[in-house]
């Protein structure tokens, strides 16, 4: 129950390394922060101006991007509209893991937009509604995903993820747009494991 | 997500105040996240994932509980009587209250309203039955209303029609049914009210015309449907505005016009409004199909409160003007008009 003449729409991540083995570790579980896409979404579901975007599903979230470049150099603010540093090319997410990947346009705000970045789908079957108003998204990077990253040279490390919801703007190819994003300590993605990021959205 | 509501009369401010978002909105938007686009490919059902089932499509007044056991909700068998000889022939409809006093500005019994509570799935979650009993039942079980489940307001416009074949189809339980459930009159000239004294005396007065009913815009329990996007006409339901650039909000605006004023007060008043998304789950479960077109009488949408703001004055008070009496004296050509900016963020 919330006793406050606002809503506030919230998130939770937990961040699970998983080993061949079966092993488990658990290596983030704290909050999100819901930017500012999120609203500008809503905006346009509930004003029903979202031009081409007549169906629902174009208000879902259902794409994700991890990144090597967290947190932002201004600071995590609801402000933020893109990844600090998202994997480059569809190559770096791994063309032989199990991840769906597309080429998006990435909308910024209602007049800017970025253009051929990498986008992973979230399956239909990884949505799961665990409450009234909870929504559980599981990300998985498996085995066969995101390894041997670098960038000047070096190993990069993973350390920020974000949500996206479709294509709140309705224009012909979707233009997803950034809701919920956390940074975490540094990652090296290997072939010895998976990484499974369980992000509850509490609306 | 936030809002705000703005009351205007003409270019008095009686109101602006902060509104409540409840619990179901953010069951409404998980509802949003999780529908399944499977159905798109579906032909009979792809209907359901169409936008307009889950943007705002209502808006509603309620009253305070104890405004419904009384005003023009009251039913005795003298004021049933009364109607009888005296207002039986002719096609109008009748709101008849009995006054407390010897004033002639109607200040309707209807306590508070609710406090306000997240949790609330209807205006006024209180018992809001009408009282009187009718032949073998209240009232309001006759005619439970649409997605509030109890009875808020009902058109006296339309009791002629949704009576037609049943046993309260004759004149006399025709009048007395709009008397005691109406709240919103049919037009300019066909609702008379009555106001009647403790002396006996009687003041009787047309009521001025309904903004909704002209335009077919309110269901028979209340709900006035949202008549067009980013543009249209506040007289005629509720309408909303494109993305207000740079902030995320959205107006949605709708008016009440003099006759809907003047029947509201006779009836306790509006000290609740509510803002409605469509309840995809139950409209289905009641046998409908998407596309859910609006109709007055047979409304196959129901509906879930997504925020809603209480008022600790009547909207719809009225004064008296040197000899004429406060519930005759709406300005004809002013209308309630209500701003409703919601925010998302």
């Amino acid at each position: 129950m919330n006793f406050l003449e606002e809503k506030n729409i919230s998130g939770h991540l937990q961040i699970v390394k998983v080993y061949k083995s079966g092993e488990e570790e658990v290596l983030l579980d704290d909050s999100n922060i819901i930017v500012s896409g999120m609203g500008f979404s809503l905006s346009y579901l509930f004003s029903e101006s979202g031009g081409g975007a007549n169906l629902v599903t174009k208000f879902q979230i259902g794409r994700f991007q991890v990144g090597v470049s967290g947190p932002p150099a201004g600071g995590v603010t609801s402000g933020i509209n893109q990844l600090s540093g998202s994997l480059t090319s569809i190559d770096e997410y791994g063309l032989g893991s199990n991840l769906v990947l597309e080429s998006l346009t990435l909308r910024l705000d209602s007049a800017n937009t970025v253009a051929g970045q990498a986008f992973a789908r979230i399956p239909a079957s990884k949505i799961t509604r665990i409450g009234d108003s909870s929504v559980r998204y599981t990300l998985v990077l498996d085995e066969e995903a995101c390894n041997g990253l670098t960038r000047g040279g070096s190993d990069a490390p993973i350390n920020e993820i974000g949500l996206f919801v479709n294509n709140p703007v309705g224009t012909p190819a979707d233009q997803p747009v950034l809701v919920a994003y956390r940074t975490f300590s540094d990652i090296y993605k290997t072939s010895d494991f998976s990484l499974i990021f369980r992000w509850t959205i509490n609306f | 997500m936030k809002g705000e509501v703005e009351v205007w009369y003409g270019d008095q401010l009686i109101a602006k105040e902060s509104n409540m978002i409840v619990d179901g909105a953010g069951k409404h938007i998980a509802d949003i996240m999780t529908a399944p686009s499977s159905l798109s490919v579906i032909e009979s059902a792809s209907a359901i994932l169409h936008t307009s089932n889950y943007s705002i499509q209502a808006i509603s007044f309620g009253t305070g509980k104890d405004a419904f056991p009384a005003n023009a909700h009251y039913y005795d068998i003298p004021k049933g009587g009364r109607v009888v000889p005296t207002y039986n022939g002719g096609s109008q409809a009748l709101v008849l209250v009995n006054f407390r006093g010897d004033g002639s500005s109607y200040a309707p019994e209807a306590g508070l309203p609710e406090e306000p509570n997240p949790t609330s799935t209807r205006l006024e979650m209180r018992d809001t039955n009408v009282s009187a009993n009718w032949g073998d039942g209240a009232v309001s079980s006759v005619f439970p209303g649409n997605g509030q489940q109890l009875v808020n307001f009902m058109p006296s416009a339309i009791v002629e029609f949704i009576t037609t074949d049943t046993s309260l189809s004759t004149t006399n339980s025709k009048k007395l049914l709009g008397s005691i459930m109406g709240a919103f009159p049919p037009n300019a000239t066909n609702v008379s009210a009555v106001a009647i004294f403790p002396d006996g005396q009687e003041l009787s007065a047309l009521v001025g015309s309904s903004t909704f009913n002209t335009a077919s815009s309110m269901d028979y329990s209340g709900f006035v449907n949202k008549v067009a996007t980013a543009g249209g006409d506040p007289e005629d339901g509720l309408i909303s505005s494109g993305v207000v650039p740079y902030t995320n909000g959205i107006l949605f605006q709708v008016e009440l016009g003099p006759g809907d004023l003047q029947c509201a007060n006779l009836y306790g008043g509006i000290y609740h409004l509510g803002l409605w998304t469509i309840d995809m789950e139950q409209s289905l479960l009641a046998g409908n199909t998407p596309p859910f077109a609006f109709d007055v009488l047979n409304n196959p949408r129901k509906y879930r409160l997504f925020c809603r703001k209480g008022f600790t004055i009547d909207l719809t008070r009225n004064s008296d003007s040197g000899g004429t009496p406060g519930f005759t004296n709406y300005d004809p050509s002013q209308n309630l008009v209500i701003k409703w900016r919601l925010k998302f963020y």
